[in-house]
């Protein structure tokens, strides 16, 4: 009789396509090496981690508290951060060879044109506040208000926290 | 078969206390992953002393990088993953590979107090299954491992190992597949 790859067997077995199963039931072999396998699966289930050293947190916190906290490694990388673009910014003025180089003068022109542009909006609300400003301030109360009542009916109910520790 | 577990995530509030600072919660993580962990480590290097300095230096390591750890995923695989690149290291560092004695494992694996368990096999059958899968090679001692003894599944076993999930059945298969011949070997010697 033809047995079957075992792994190919086995890919049938565990997809439930029953592809094989014909040949299972008429091949003493391959049936017995499938209860072998299921055997054996049945007893590596039943192992078990083996507990660690009782000092083995002891020992852990011990190394650990002679380390900087966490926070302050966050801390650390932040400032490197900086100083790398610190650097970097200096190193550009630098290269640009001008008492601001090009890069300040971008900056500048950058400055001016959205100062322009908030002054240009400051002068628009004030225009519309002294024309309309009691109807406005119903009408973005009321808006405000029909927001919050529509949030509140969206919004799901506060879930429960499961922690599930293995 | 296991079934594929939603992932779930705990620890999240102890990791972000221990990020603040909080080192009893860092404490409580520890005390909640250290058995797989020192488990994995074992399985692995097979020496009770090199498994225990292993997983200190794994929690010291995941210590050290608590700020590089992404919270969107679990972070006993995350620990799992440092401990197993540790002991590969180590592994790799030894001279002596895959020469000791087998029989050392009888008594370490699992321990005394886990045999009162009712998952647990009888003492005889459990230290001949130990002595089989000791003698596997390291990806298979860590796959078979990690599936029945860890109950992880294919997913979270893939993100341990680095490695693609859909390879995890057939890394099992034929672990289980050399397990198997093991036993049968061992059996026919004993007879």
């Amino acid at each position: 009789m033809d047995c079957p790859d075992f792994e190919t067997l086995f890919a049938a077995q565990l997809e439930g396509t029953g592809e094989y199963a014909e040949h299972v039931a008429g091949c003493p072999d391959c049936a017995a090496i499938l209860e072998e396998h299921r055997q054996l699966e049945k007893d590596l289930f039943r192992l078990a981690d083996p507990l660690p050293p009782a000092d083995l947190v002891a020992r852990v916190m011990q190394r650990v508290a002679a380390e900087p906290l966490p926070v302050r490694a966050e801390m650390r990388v932040g400032l490197s951060i900086l100083a790398a673009t610190l650097m970097a910014a200096v190193l550009s003025f630098v290269a640009t060879r001008g008492p601001i180089g090009l890069l300040g003068a971008s900056a500048a022109r950058a400055v001016v044109a959205w100062k322009t542009a908030l002054w240009g909006l400051n002068n628009a609300v004030q225009v519309v506040w002294s024309t309309t400003a009691i109807p406005l301030t119903v009408s973005l109360t009321l808006l405000l208000f029909l927001s919050l009542v529509g949030l509140r009916r969206v919004a799901p109910p506060r879930a429960v926290e499961i922690e599930v520790h293995p | 078969m296991l079934a594929e577990r939603t992932p779930t995530l705990p620890y999240r509030a102890e990791v972000r206390a221990a990020r603040r600072g909080d080192r009893s919660a860092f404490e409580t993580l520890v005390r909640s992953v250290q058995r797989p962990v020192y488990g994995l480590c074992l399985r692995l290097l097979r020496v009770e002393a090199e498994a225990s300095e292993v997983a200190q230096e794994t929690f010291l390591r995941a210590y050290q990088n608590l700020h590089r750890y992404d919270d969107g995923k679990p972070f006993d695989l995350w620990v799992m993953a440092i401990a197993r690149n540790l002991c590969l290291d180590l592994l790799r560092r030894r001279s002596r590979m895959l020469t000791d004695n087998v029989d050392d494992m009888h008594e370490v694996l699992p321990s005394g107090e886990v045999s009162q368990e009712d998952s647990v096999i009888a003492g005889e059958e459990r230290r001949s299954l130990e002595s089989a899968l000791s003698t596997l090679s390291v990806d298979d001692r860590e796959v078979l491992s990690l599936y029945y003894v860890q109950k992880r599944t294919t997913k979270e076993i893939a993100v341990v190992m680095g490695v693609a999930p859909g390879t995890i059945m057939a890394r099992l298969f034929r672990a289980r597949e050399k397990l198997r011949k093991r036993m049968t070997a061992n059996s026919e010697e004993a007879a």
